[in-house]
């Protein structure tokens, strides 16, 4: 149950189903998301607090858990959590053939030969080492903080797949952003 | 009726009930009046968002086969499950439902199944093996007071438009059940004979002022409550009154006349949210082929009077039916044809199809004019073609396209007869496959809308999605002899725009 962390917040992750009794794909999506908000929220500005994100599905089709990442994120960002850096999830399928594709459908995830889902930090660095990729000059950390894969696939596939989802994450991660500011922007004016 | 997660001061508290004894209320409404409802039909069938006021509920349908109850062996069962999450309130928790959660399960549940609002007879599959079991699962997504009003309409809402997979038995033993899936059978409704709406007010001072539907502030400082589920014909399903404030009996009759009325206007709303759901819902299984418009302009060989063509049919306002006609038309024919031959096939169809339409209906001219049903706001460029495809073209013959043009124009102007058509044009095994559309289409429109009359006016063809126009054999099969059975001169049925009083089908209809 809820273990209280006298020297930080601790992140509580409730997943609901569309239909039917929580089971275990439920508590695995729950692990999950909760590992990866770990990673963004500054849990030590709040000791002896539990953060609960609660996420329902509404509908499936396809690419739930990226969906529902960059739900929690925006929903985090809404409530005045504060963090240190926003999260762009995204996913991509491999079909029978090598080829890979992103964002599939509920159709496609069943058919293809195995679909990942990747969480990619989306935070500004102020420091700067040797790193690539820029966004408006300012550097952008770098790196892969979840990836979930089911069905298998070769290996080449799999850092291919990364290439795709990584160029898609900074789109997904420029959209949010804009979103972000735009309902500030609304908030300030008309509460 | 305290609330764990709300906070409010004594004073405001005070206030809330000051003013209803003045027969004010906080957010403005009059004490019988009900916030602002927003019935919002999700994409799947079977789910469907409520919103009363702030507060919003979800509720989804699932149906699944399995072993009846053995002292019901010939009938299904309907299970409402409420799950309140802390997505809804702060004070919701996770786990074991409390005891509001199970309270309002009850009611939903009684107003429906016990008051035999759905019909669980129908449900049965073989007696005493398999029967669906439909399962209502209720999400609160957001609690701003009178959560079972809104639930209870997302649930009716949810069963009404839920669709259940079409099953027969068969095998060699009779015992085997057949799930057709839904691209082979169209899906079948649930059957509802009546549409329990719960109608909740809350009791303030002694019990002698009360107002409906309470929002979240009312219900914190209210000292009791009563949630009468009621149909339009003025049956009571339902009565729930636990607890709080005692109320004499002719406050109580008071909220029941109240609750009649207010339950009539409710199922009005209901069905017409429905009915818009329906109509939408048979547009979108028109599949329109993007591609088209770009394909006949770019003929390149004779591109003059395709264009004038073209021209001629967007010119002419009050064909704007046919226009339709004709891209849908189009649309399912370049799906299906081959490459080579489909440039000229597309324009011959278009005009044999035309032709066809007002023999096969028996003389009556079903695009004769008249105001598009459409209205203003369909945009018709996005049904056309974009520049992004090209195919291999077929030159055409120019003598064909006069004539194909003299015809057309001809037939456009009104109900001409196919005497005219250059027999030349169409191909036999062409000709076969538009009636067969065409028979698959009435077969279709007469199969699944509950909502049809028979002098409807019509809104467009439908057509049937035969999974991507590849047809598996058992469809097509299923397809054929249905068109074989289908009766001579019976008009085909098209979807109407909403004014006409929805006919009542037998079998998988809804009654009420």
């Amino acid at each position: 149950m809820k273990k209280e962390n006298a020297e930080r917040a601790i992140i509580e992750v409730v997943w609901r189903a569309k239909s039917g009794l929580s089971g275990s794909y439920e508590k695995d999506a729950e692990v999950v998301v909760r590992r990866s908000l770990e990673y963004i929220i500054l849990t030590a500005l709040h000791p002896n607090t539990a953060i609960s994100v609660i996420l329902q599905v509404i509908n499936d089709d396809g690419s739930l858990l990226a969906c529902a990442m960059n739900a929690a994120c925006a929903a985090l960002v809404d409530a005045g959590i504060p963090l240190n850096g926003l999260l762009s999830a995204v996913s991509c399928g491999v079909t029978h053939d090598g080829q890979v594709f992103l964002d599939p459908t509920k159709p496609e995830e069943q058919k293809c030969k195995a679909y990942v889902s990747f969480v990619f930090p989306s935070r500004r660095l102020s420091a700067v080492p040797e790193l690539p990729a820029d966004v408006d000059g300012e550097p952008v950390e770098y790196g892969i903080l979840t990836s979930v894969t089911r069905g298998a696939m070769e290996v080449e596939e799999y850092f291919s797949c990364v290439e795709n989802c990584r160029a898609a994450a900074a789109k997904v991660s420029e959209f949010s952003r804009s979103s972000i500011e735009q309902s500030l922007k609304g908030n300030r004016d008309g509460c | 009726m305290s609330h764990a997660g709300l906070r409010m001061s004594t004073n405001e508290k005070e206030f809330i009930v000051a003013a209803i004894r003045e027969e004010q209320r906080i957010d403005g409404r009059t004490p019988f009046d009900y916030r602002r409802l927003q019935i919002k039909f999700l994409k799947e069938d079977g789910s469907v968002e409520v919103q009363l006021g702030q507060t919003r509920v979800l509720a989804v349908v699932k149906g699944e086969i399995t072993q009846p109850y053995p002292d019901r062996g010939n009938e299904g069962s309907l299970a409402i499950f409420t799950e309140f999450s802390p997505m809804g309130d702060p004070a919701f928790e996770p786990g074991r439902p409390s005891e509001m959660a199970v309270e309002l399960g009850r009611i939903i549940d009684r107003g429906l199944r016990e008051s035999r609002a759905v019909d669980t007879e129908s449900l049965c599959i073989l007696s005493g093996r398999s029967v669906w079991s439909i399962r209502v699962d209720i999400h609160i997504l957001d609690n701003y007071g009178n959560l079972v009003d809104a639930a209870n309409l997302a649930a009716l809402a949810a069963l009404l438009s839920y669709r259940r997979p079409e099953c027969t038995v068969g095998g060699d033993d009779g015992q085997q059940i057949i799930v057709h899936p839904p691209e082979v059978r169209e899906p079948v409704g649930l059957i509802i004979h009546h549409l329990p709406i719960a109608v909740t007010f809350a009791f303030f001072g002694d019990g002698n002022f009360q107002v409906l539907d309470p929002n979240l502030k009312e219900e914190e400082v209210m000292g009791g409550r009563i949630t009468i589920t009621i149909n339009s014909q003025g049956e009571i399903c339902a009565v729930q009154k636990g607890g709080g404030v005692g109320v004499s009996a002719s406050e109580v009759m008071r909220c029941l006349r109240i609750a009649a009325a207010k339950a009539q206007s409710m199922t009005e709303t209901l069905k017409k949210a429905v009915e818009i759901h329906e109509i939408e819902r048979a547009q979108r299984k028109i599949r329109r082929h993007p591609n088209l418009q770009n394909q006949i302009d770019t003929a390149s060989s004779v591109p003059n009077p395709i264009k004038k063509i073209e021209v001629e049919m967007e010119e002419t306002s009050e064909d704007i039916e046919p226009k339709q006609a004709l891209d849908t038309e189009r649309g399912i024919k370049d799906l299906s044809m081959s490459d080579s031959s489909r440039m000229k096939s597309t324009e011959t169809e278009v005009a044999e199809t035309l032709t066809e339409k007002p023999s096969r209906a028996g003389g009556r001219d079903l695009f004769a004019g008249g105001e598009s049903a459409w209205g203003d706001d369909v945009k018709l460029t996005p049904l056309k073609g974009s520049p992004g495809t090209r195919s291999t073209l077929f030159p055409l013959d120019s003598d064909a396209l006069v004539e194909f043009d003299v015809a057309a124009r001809a037939v456009l102007r009104g109900g001409v007869s196919s005497q005219r058509m250059s027999s030349k044009l169409v191909s036999e095994p062409l000709q076969r496959q538009i009636s067969d559309q065409i028979a698959a289409a009435a077969v279709y429109a007469n199969q699944t809308s509950p909502l049809i009359s028979e002098d409807a006016r019509p809104l467009g063809p439908i057509f049937p999605r035969v999974g991507d126009m590849d047809s598996t054999e058992e469809s097509d099969a299923a397809l054929e002899t249905k068109s074989v059975s289908q009766p001579e001169g019976t008009p085909v049925n098209f979807y109407f725009s909403g004014k006409k009083k929805p006919k009542k089908r037998g079998g998988s209809g809804r009654q009420d």
